[in-house]
């Protein structure tokens, strides 16, 4: 898989705030601010990450997703991650 | 992904349990705005006896509950006395009523299945599930209903007030077989827990 490019990856993360709740402002959405601060509700933190995932193709770990903080923890992850596991790679071993 | 759970979910083992539930309720609730303060500083009553109150914890911590949620299951008199819920109950369909959901602030709006609110959901359905149930309502104050209809909830009443609490209210309930897809993903990803071990009041 080609590696994720930061700036793709922070503007999915706007586009995906911005289609989960259309009153917050994509523009405060950097990798600076807590994402307490973004004021995303508590469903729409959860539904962000599988938007993320679909979209990259990734999988993030629950430990690893609660400590994250900002939006830039969030970045890095994405960045970082693996590829989800599928049944079928398996199957081919 | 973990393999390990971050977050368990139980029900109150003791006193002590009840009172740390009853502390955090009343705190999350008056830092909200949503409830005026009250001299005792907790918030426990009688239903929390006749029903299946879940307390989420930060492993290893298994004393301080960063999150909680009650589930009452119908077929008691208390839940059917409930002046806004009683309308909303549809006959020959067992129903349940999530109240008391509330998060320590310091832990809310953690991401996907790290989510505390998560694992609260995923509790309170299985709870549900186990006791036949197929409408879940609940009331919610005005700034959470957008949350619960993201959920699959609808509202069915509203508004109205509530003594000790400021804000308007609303009646929502969910057929527990039609919640959101990407919900019922995420919570297919988190960790195997225990089986709900208790359903007082089923």
């Amino acid at each position: 898989m080609p590696p994720v490019e930061p700036e793709s990856v922070l503007e999915a993360i706007r586009m995906a705030v911005a289609s989960l709740d259309a009153s917050i402002d994509p523009r405060q959405v950097v990798p600076e601010a807590e994402l307490s601060d973004v004021g995303l509700d508590s469903l729409a933190a959860v539904e962000l990450v599988g938007l993320l995932e679909e979209r990259f193709d990734v999988a993030l770990s629950e430990e690893k997703l609660f400590q994250a903080t900002r939006v830039g923890d969030l970045l890095e992850l994405v960045c970082g991650a693996a590829p989800p596991a599928r049944t079928a790679d398996l199957g081919r071993r | 992904m973990a393999t390990q759970p971050l977050i368990e979910v139980r029900e109150p083992a003791d006193e002590f349990d009840r009172q740390q539930m009853g502390a955090l309720r009343y705190r999350e609730f008056v830092r909200d705005g949503n409830m005026k303060p009250l001299p005792e500083e907790t918030l426990l009553d009688p239903r929390d006896e006749r029903s299946t109150c879940l307390l989420a914890y930060l492993l290893p911590d298994r004393e301080r509950p960063v999150g909680t949620l009650r589930v009452t299951i119908e077929g008691r008199s208390d839940f059917e006395t409930e002046e806004h819920i009683r309308p909303h109950v549809v006959p020959g369909q067992k129903c349940a009523e999530v109240t008391r959901l509330a998060v320590d602030v310091v832990h809310r709006g953690r991401l996907g299945p790290g989510s505390v609110f998560l694992h609260l959901i995923r509790a309170a359905r299985e709870t549900c599930l186990a006791a036949g149930v197929r409408h879940i309502l609940c009331v919610a104050w005005y700034k959470s209903v957008p949350v619960y209809e993201r959920i699959g909830f609808e509202r069915v009443e509203g508004p109205f007030r509530y003594a000790h609490y400021v804000f308007d209210h609303y009646v929502l309930r969910l057929d527990v077989h039609r919640m959101s897809p990407r919900l019922l993903a995420m919570m297919a990803r988190l960790p195997a827990a225990a089986p709900p071990k208790l359903v007082r009041n089923a």
